[in-house]
C-alpha cells in the first residue's frame, strides 16, 4: 500500500505524523514504514483492536433520553508519536505550570498577596464560583491543591505545544490512556519490540505512593475513592484506578463523619478513612456546606478535612484556578510565583470583561472560539466560524449580559494526526491531555490521553460528542534500560522521575 | 510496579452487590437448567400426557398471565417468559442485567479476567435470548448460557481473592442453589399430589429423573446405588451432602462461608436451624401433600437467613457507636 496516498492531506494543518511533501515526519519513519508494510493488514488490525476493546469491558457511558448507554471506548490504532526530546520540554513546562497554579491557589485562601500586588484583579477571584471561601485558612500538606491535573495540550499551525485549558478539579482520562496501551500491545506487540516507546504503566504505582504519602495518620493508610456512583459517566474510570491502587470505590452512602473523622461502613463496621481520592465535584461533597441537596458526599466532611484529619485529593476550592478567565493570568502567575518564564505558552486568550478586548471580539464574533470561564467537557463553547447566525446572536447576548464569564480565543488551526476511517487513512484534529501528579516529587505520563475528532473538519475531540481516542507514544533515540525487577524505565525517562541524583543514568541522557 | 494488598475490610455496599451477584449468578443457571430438563421431559412424555409448561412456572413461584388458566400456559409463553422477557424479574436475561448490575457495583475487587466473561455473557444473552424459545436453537442457547455461567464461576472461585466479598458471593449462590432444588422437589409433590400425577404414573421415573437432571444430580444418583424410588430421590436431593446441589450440602458450604465473616451469630443460627429441619424428613417418608408442606418450611427456612445476612451486614446502617482502627 502507498502510504500516505496522494490524498492524504498533510499540508492545510501540522500533521503530527507527515510532512507537508508526504513524507514521514522524523521519529515517525519506522513507524510510517511498519503501517506501510501492514497494507490492508491495518483495518483487520483495527477490527481486532476493536474486538479487544469490546471484551476487556472498556466502557464510557453517554446519557441520553432513555438513560445512560455504554459505549465502548473509541480507539483509533494508529498511534500518535512525540519525540522523547521533545517531550522532556513539554513536561518540564507542565511540571513548572503546576507549580506556579499551586502557589496561586494557596495565596488566594491565604493572604492573597497576589491580589495585593496587582498582578491578578480581586473581583475575578471574589466572582468566581470555584473560589470557596469556605477553605481560607485551610493548610494542606506541602501547599499543593492540584494533586491531580490533566492539562489539554494542542499544536497550533506551526506545531508548537500550546496548554489550551487546565483541569484542575477532577480531570478524567487516564484509565483509557492506560487501557489504549494495553490495547495497542495486543494488536501492535512487533512493533513495541522494534522501537523505545517509554511506557505509561508506571502512573498508577505513582498515583498510588502519592496518595498514601498524604495521610495524616501514621500506619497502613486507608485510601478510598469517591465515585457518584455507577450512572456517572467516568464510573469505569473510578473503578478502574480504585483496583489498580488497591483503594475501596465509595459512594457518599458509604461514608459518615463523627468528631471531624470520616468513617466508612463496612462489614465490620465503621472504619476511619484517611485519604480520599474524589471524583465528585466540590459543591457536591459535602451537603452541610455546599449543595444541601447532594447525595453524592457527606455531610461534615468538609469540616474533616479544614481540622486535618483527612486527606482530600483534589483538595476543595482548587478548581478557583481552572477558570479559563484565571487561564489567561497563568504566564504572569508562573513569572510572580516562581521568576521564571513560562516554558509552554498559552493560547492567545482575550478577556471579554475587558471592554476594549470585548468590543474586538464583538466586532467579528465569527472569527473566534467563545468559551463560558467554568465549564468542563467542551459545554457551552462556540467556535464562530461554524455557527449560524442565530447562535452568534444568542452568544453576543449572553457575552454582554456577563462579560466576566466569557473568553475569546482565535480558532486555532489543531493538529491532525493519521487516523482510520473504514478503509482508508484520513487526518483527522488531535489534542493531548497529560496527567500530571504534584505532591511530593512531581510526575507527568508519558504522553497521555490523545483525543482525536473523528468527523471530517471537527475540532471537537469529547468523547461525549463523536470524539476518539488514540495511544500516545513518546520514542526515544535509543532503548531505555529496563529494570526488570519493577518494570520501570530508569533510565532517559523524561520526568524529574528519572533525574533524581541517584539516577546512574543521569549523565547519559540525551539533550 | 509493586502491588498493594487492598485492606481486608469490605464495604456493606459491595457486600451487598457480591451476595446478589451470586444469587442472580445461580439464578440465570438454575433456570436455564430447569428449562433445559423441562423441554427434554415433554419429548419423552406421551402425546396424551396432560403436563404441560405450567410446572416450569410453579417451581420459580410465578402465576400464569393474568386471566390465562395455568394449564394452558403454552410453550412459546413460558419460554419466551423465562429467557427472554426483560419484564419478568425470574427471566435468565433479567437475571443476567441483575448479575451485570450487582457485578458492576464489585467491580473494583472483581478480577479482570472476570470482568471480561461477565461483559461476554452480557452482551451474548442480550443479543440471543431469543434463541430459547425456537426448539431447534433452544438447547444449544441454554447450553452456551451454563457454560458462561460456569465459566464465571470458575474463574471467580479460581482468581478472586477468597476475601469477604467472595464470601458473601459464594453464600448467595448457596443459598440461591438450595432454594431452587426446594422449588424443583416442590414441584415434584404438585405431580405425585394432584390426579394428573395419577395419569402419569408409568412416566414418573422420568419425571423424577428429569428433576434430579434439572439440578444436574442425575448421574450423581445413579452412582450411589440408591432403588430408583420417590423416597430415595428426594432423601437424595435433600440431604445427599456429597452432592453439590442438595439442600444441605448447599446448607453446609453457605454455613461454612459464614463462617469466615464477622459478626455472624444470627446468620449462622438461622443457617443452623434449617440444617435442622432437614433432619426431620428423616422421620418417615415425604410423599404428596407432606412434601409440599416440608418444602415450603425449608423455603421459609432459607428466607429467614436471607434476612439476617441482609439486617446484619447490608442494612444495619452505621453503628451508633464509631469504633476507631488502629
Amino acid at each position: 500500500m502507498a502510504w500516505p496516498s496522494a490524498e492524504y492531506d498533510a499540508r492545510s494543518f501540522h500533521d503530527e505524523m507527515v510532512t507537508a511533501d508526504g513524507g514521514a515526519r522524523p521519529g515517525c519513519e519506522a513507524v510510517v514504514a511498519r503501517l506501510q508494510s501492514l497494507g490492508r493488514d491495518l483495518f483487520q488490525r483495527q477490527q481486532a483492536g476493536e474486538a479487544a476493546i469490546r471484551s476487556m469491558g472498556v466502557t464510557f457511558s453517554l446519557s441520553g433520553p432513555e438513560g445512560n448507554i455504554d459505549r465502548s471506548w473509541p480507539v483509533d490504532l494508529i498511534p500518535r508519536i512525540i519525540a522523547a526530546s521533545e517531550w522532556e520540554r513539554v513536561s518540564d513546562g507542565l511540571i513548572q505550570r503546576l507549580r506556579a497554579l499551586n502557589h496561586f491557589i494557596d495565596d488566594l485562601y491565604d493572604e492573597r498577596q497576589v491580589i495585593g500586588d496587582g498582578i491578578v484583579p480581586g473581583e475575578l477571584i471574589d466572582d468566581s464560583p470555584n473560589y470557596r471561601t469556605e477553605c481560607r485558612g485551610a493548610k494542606v500538606d506541602g501547599g499543593v491543591w492540584a494533586h491531580i491535573c490533566g492539562t489539554d495540550l494542542v499544536r497550533d499551525g506551526s506545531g508548537r505545544f500550546l496548554v489550551l485549558e487546565d483541569n484542575l478539579r477532577i480531570p478524567s482520562g487516564v484509565s483509557y490512556m492506560l487501557e489504549n496501551r494495553q490495547v495497542a500491545k495486543r494488536v501492535f506487540g512487533d512493533l513495541f519490540r522494534d522501537l523505545d516507546i517509554l511506557p505509561v504503566e508506571g502512573y498508577v504505582d505513582r498515583l498510588s505512593q502519592m496518595l498514601r504519602g498524604l495521610s495524616p495518620r501514621t500506619g497502613d493508610p486507608v485510601v478510598v475513592v469517591l465515585t457518584p456512583g455507577i450512572h456517572n459517566s467516568a464510573y469505569y474510570e473510578h473503578a478502574f484506578l480504585a483496583s489498580r491502587i488497591g483503594a475501596h470505590l465509595v459512594e457518599g452512602s458509604d461514608l459518615a463523619v463523627d468528631d471531624d473523622r470520616v468513617f466508612m461502613r463496612t462489614v465490620g463496621g465503621p472504619v476511619q478513612v484517611d485519604v480520599i481520592y474524589r471524583r465528585v465535584d466540590d459543591e457536591f461533597l459535602d451537603p452541610a456546606v455546599f449543595r444541601p441537596d447532594s447525595l453524592l458526599g457527606a455531610p461534615g466532611l468538609l469540616g474533616a478535612w479544614v481540622a486535618g484529619n483527612v486527606a482530600l485529593v483534589n483538595a476543595p476550592g482548587a478548581g478557583v484556578a481552572d477558570d479559563k478567565v484565571v487561564y489567561s493570568y497563568v504566564p504572569e502567575l508562573v513569572r510572580y510565583y516562581l521568576g521564571e518564564e513560562a516554558i509552554l505558552p498559552n493560547v492567545e486568550t482575550m478577556r471579554l470583561v475587558e471592554p476594549d478586548q470585548r468590543a474586538e471580539v464583538l466586532a467579528d464574533l465569527s472569527a473566534w472560539v467563545c468559551k463560558p470561564a467554568n465549564e468542563a467537557g467542551g459545554k457551552g463553547v462556540t467556535i464562530g466560524s461554524k455557527a449560524t447566525e442565530a447562535e452568534l446572536v444568542e452568544l453576543r447576548r449572553q457575552i454582554e449580559a456577563d462579560p466576566r464569564n466569557w473568553i475569546a480565543q482565535p480558532i486555532l488551526e489543531l493538529s491532525t494526526a493519521p487516523t482510520i476511517a473504514g478503509d482508508d487513512v484520513v487526518p483527522r484534529h488531535v489534542d493531548l491531555r497529560p496527567f500530571v501528579l504534584s505532591a511530593g516529587e512531581p510526575y507527568v505520563t508519558a504522553g497521555g490521553l490523545t483525543r482525536v475528532a473523528l468527523r471530517e473538519g471537527s475540532l471537537v475531540v469529547n468523547s461525549s460528542q463523536g470524539g476518539g481516542s488514540k495511544d500516545t507514544w513518546i520514542v526515544g533515540p535509543s532503548a531505555p534500560a529496563i529494570d526488570l525487577t519493577d518494570g520501570r524505565a530508569n533510565g532517559h525517562h523524561p520526568t524529574p522521575a528519572g533525574r533524581t541524583p541517584a539516577d546512574p543514568n543521569q549523565e547519559d541522557r540525551s539533550p | 510496579m509493586s502491588y498493594q494488598t487492598p485492606s481486608p475490610l469490605l464495604l456493606s455496599r459491595v457486600a451487598e452487590g457480591a451476595y446478589w451477584a451470586g444469587r442472580y449468578l445461580e439464578r440465570a443457571e438454575g433456570t436455564a437448567r430447569l428449562i433445559r430438563s423441562h423441554s427434554d421431559l415433554i419429548i419423552d412424555l406421551p402425546r396424551t400426557a396432560t403436563l404441560g409448561w405450567q410446572p416450569l412456572l410453579t417451581v420459580l413461584g410465578l402465576e400464569a398471565e393474568h386471566g390465562t388458566p395455568m394449564e394452558a400456559a403454552g410453550e412459546e409463553d413460558v419460554v419466551h417468559r423465562l429467557s427472554a422477557d426483560p419484564d419478568e424479574p425470574s427471566s435468565i436475561l433479567s437475571s443476567v442485567e441483575a448479575l451485570h448490575h450487582n457485578l458492576r457495583v464489585t467491580r473494583a475487587v472483581l478480577p479482570m479476567d472476570a470482568a471480561e466473561v461477565l461483559t461476554e455473557l452480557h452482551s451474548f444473552t442480550l443479543a440471543t435470548a431469543d434463541r430459547a424459545v425456537d426448539r431447534r436453537t433452544r438447547s444449544a442457547w441454554l447450553t452456551a448460557i451454563v457454560r458462561r455461567c460456569q465459566t464465571l464461576t470458575g474463574i471467580l472461585g479460581d482468581t478472586m481473592s477468597h476475601d469477604d466479598a467472595y464470601c458473601f458471593l459464594t453464600i448467595g449462590r448457596q443459598l440461591e442453589r438450595a432454594d431452587l432444588t426446594s422449588r424443583v422437589l416442590d414441584v415434584q409433590a404438585n405431580l405425585l399430589t394432584t390426579g394428573r400425577g395419577e395419569a402419569l404414573e408409568p412416566y414418573l421415573d422420568i419425571s423424577w429423573f428429569a428433576a434430579l437432571r434439572s439440578v444436574s444430580a442425575l448421574q450423581a444418583f445413579r452412582r450411589s446405588g440408591l432403588p430408583a424410588t420417590p423416597e430415595a430421590q428426594i432423601s437424595f436431593l435433600l440431604r445427599d451432602n456429597k452432592c453439590p446441589r442438595s439442600v444441605e450440602a448447599c446448607l453446609i458450604e453457605t454455613g461454612r462461608w459464614l463462617l469466615e465473616i464477622p459478626g455472624n451469630g444470627d446468620a449462622m443460627s438461622r443457617c443452623a436451624a434449617a440444617q435442622a429441619l432437614l433432619e426431620e424428613a428423616d422421620g418417615g417418608p415425604l410423599l404428596g401433600a407432606d412434601l409440599h408442606r416440608f418444602s415450603d418450611a425449608i423455603q421459609r427456612a432459607i428466607a429467614e437467613v436471607n434476612d439476617a445476612i441482609e439486617a446484619t451486614w447490608f442494612t444495619s446502617g452505621f453503628a451508633t457507636e464509631v469504633r476507631v482502627t488502629p
